[in-house]
């Protein structure tokens, strides 16, 4: 490149209006671009952001509502099923200066929703002819119905996948259920292929309402301790069918 | 006993917003807790263990950083719930994209202050922050005064950044304050100090520039 010696202050600069956020769309495309093999572009963003950290740092804390931290658990993603690479480092770079609008997740939640039930409602009457005792509709973070778990007795579950779940190498999904608090989650199986399967598992009292059931990825062979450790692919609660 | 019934209680409810994660995650987060107390909270493995599919190091980077991370985003956003919307967005991208966390690109606290600060001022640009203004009602005038007077009084009495900024000229320490603290655009710095815009342009660049110099 140029060997004006301005060029460092250019970029200090710059770098220091990329933080603030007064760089213009195109000062801010520029910058990102240099960023990915400019070793000085990069020490100058992490100096202009850490010269006004502090400002942030030292913000009188407020107390968030009561519901926020609820409100990002429900909208967690499982960490297991992550997007291919490059749309992960595209979005990376987005995040750096041009963030996302902040605007469509609860839209997004709310169409999943209703997506889930319409869908879980058609699956179950063409699959089950005969009144099943509890259906659970497993959604994942985002509110994707997963699967169905169908609670045949209390030993026996029947699960029906609903979406093409990619379980890593050297993994396997694990289904697990509440029966109540104090016996803590119970293993009912591991799913080796993603297909509808009846599970047996302990012999446990009648499933509940509202019986919460959840599928985790874990190590082959289940999880190492007895209880979920690996990230929930779906979750649901027992409903009867009302019909 | 008493502890007991009320842990089963804590997870009755963490249960019905969590799942099953919430056995065994209650130690790490006693632990957190106590080191948040000690102060010496290692921002850069939590994200590595959120990276890992860990929600109770998400929660840990929450109960240390949430309260002033909301307070950030408010001084952009003034609105409360705005603030928070921002907050939670940008919870859900850290938990996203914690992988992709680079440390040549400065400290871990600090990204993710970057994601909640620019989520806020994305949420500026995309207006929310227009509609608020033109209530007198809502944003008193003194507001914003307040706002950045606070933000350097509350800066450490031996802080360099402080020294540097009670350094700069009046109005060129205004400048940087009200493009930081308050996230406003040249035009609104222009607008609130009576001055042109291209004249707002170079009072911004010569505080910011000071501001550098005085710090390296």
């Amino acid at each position: 490149m140029s060997s004006n010696p301005d060029h460092e202050t250019d970029l200090d600069t710059l770098a220091t209006l990329v933080v603030t956020g007064l760089a213009t769309d195109d000062e801010a495309r520029d910058f990102e671009a240099r960023l990915a093999d400019d070793a000085a572009a990069r020490a100058a963003l992490k100096a202009a952001r850490e010269r006004f950290l502090e400002l942030d740092t030292a913000a009188r804390p407020v107390v968030p509502s009561q519901g926020l931290w609820a409100r990002i658990e429900a909208g967690l993603t499982t960490p297991g099923r992550v997007e291919d690479l490059s749309a992960h480092r595209a979005a990376r770079r987005t995040e750096r200066l041009r963030p996302l609008s902040p605007r469509g997740f609860w839209q997004g939640f709310a169409a999943a929703s209703v997506t889930a039930v319409v869908t879980g409602g058609l699956l179950w009457a063409s699959l089950w002819p005969s009144q099943p005792r509890l259906l659970v509709v497993l959604l994942d973070a985002e509110a994707r119905p997963v699967s169905i778990v169908e609670a045949l007795d209390g030993q026996r579950i029947r699960v029906v996948p609903l979406a093409n779940i990619e379980v890593p190498q050297g993994r396997t999904l694990q289904v697990w259920t509440l029966p109540d608090p104090a016996t803590g989650p119970v293993s009912m199986g591991l799913l080796s292929s993603v297909t509808a399967t009846t599970l047996t598992g302990p012999p446990l009292p009648e499933p509940k309402r509202e019986q919460l059931y959840e599928i985790t990825i874990e190590p082959t062979g289940g999880s190492p301790t007895g209880k979920p450790t690996g990230p929930i692919v779906g979750k649901g609660f027992a409903k009867a069918p009302q019909i | 006993m008493q502890a007991r019934r009320t842990r089963n209680r804590e997870r009755k409810l963490c249960i019905q917003t969590t799942g099953l994660a919430c056995y065994g995650s209650s130690r790490t987060r006693a632990d957190s807790t106590k080191r948040q107390a000690e102060g010496m909270i290692d921002y850069e493995r939590l994200l590595q263990s959120c990276a890992g599919g860990d929600r109770a190091a998400l929660r840990s980077l929450y109960d240390a950083e949430a309260g002033r991370l909301v307070a950030v985003a408010q001084r952009i956003l003034r609105r409360r719930e705005l603030a928070e919307d921002v907050v939670h967005d940008a919870f859900i991208a850290i938990w996203q994209r914690a992988a992709t966390y680079d440390a040549s690109l400065g400290s871990a606290r600090a990204w993710i202050y970057t994601v909640v600060r620019n989520r806020a001022l994305n949420a500026v640009r995309d207006g929310k922050r227009e509609d608020l203004r033109d209530s007198a009602e809502i944003e008193p005038q003194d507001e914003t005064e307040s706002i950045i007077t606070d933000a350097v009084e509350r800066l450490a009495t031996e802080s360099r950044l402080r020294g540097c900024l009670e350094r700069l000229p009046p109005e060129k320490r205004e400048c940087v304050l009200l493009s930081y603290v308050t996230g406003f655009s040249h035009g609104e710095i222009a607008g609130r100090l009576g001055i042109p815009l291209g004249t707002a342009k170079s009072w911004v660049k010569r505080g910011l520039t000071a501001l550098q110099e005085c710090m390296a």
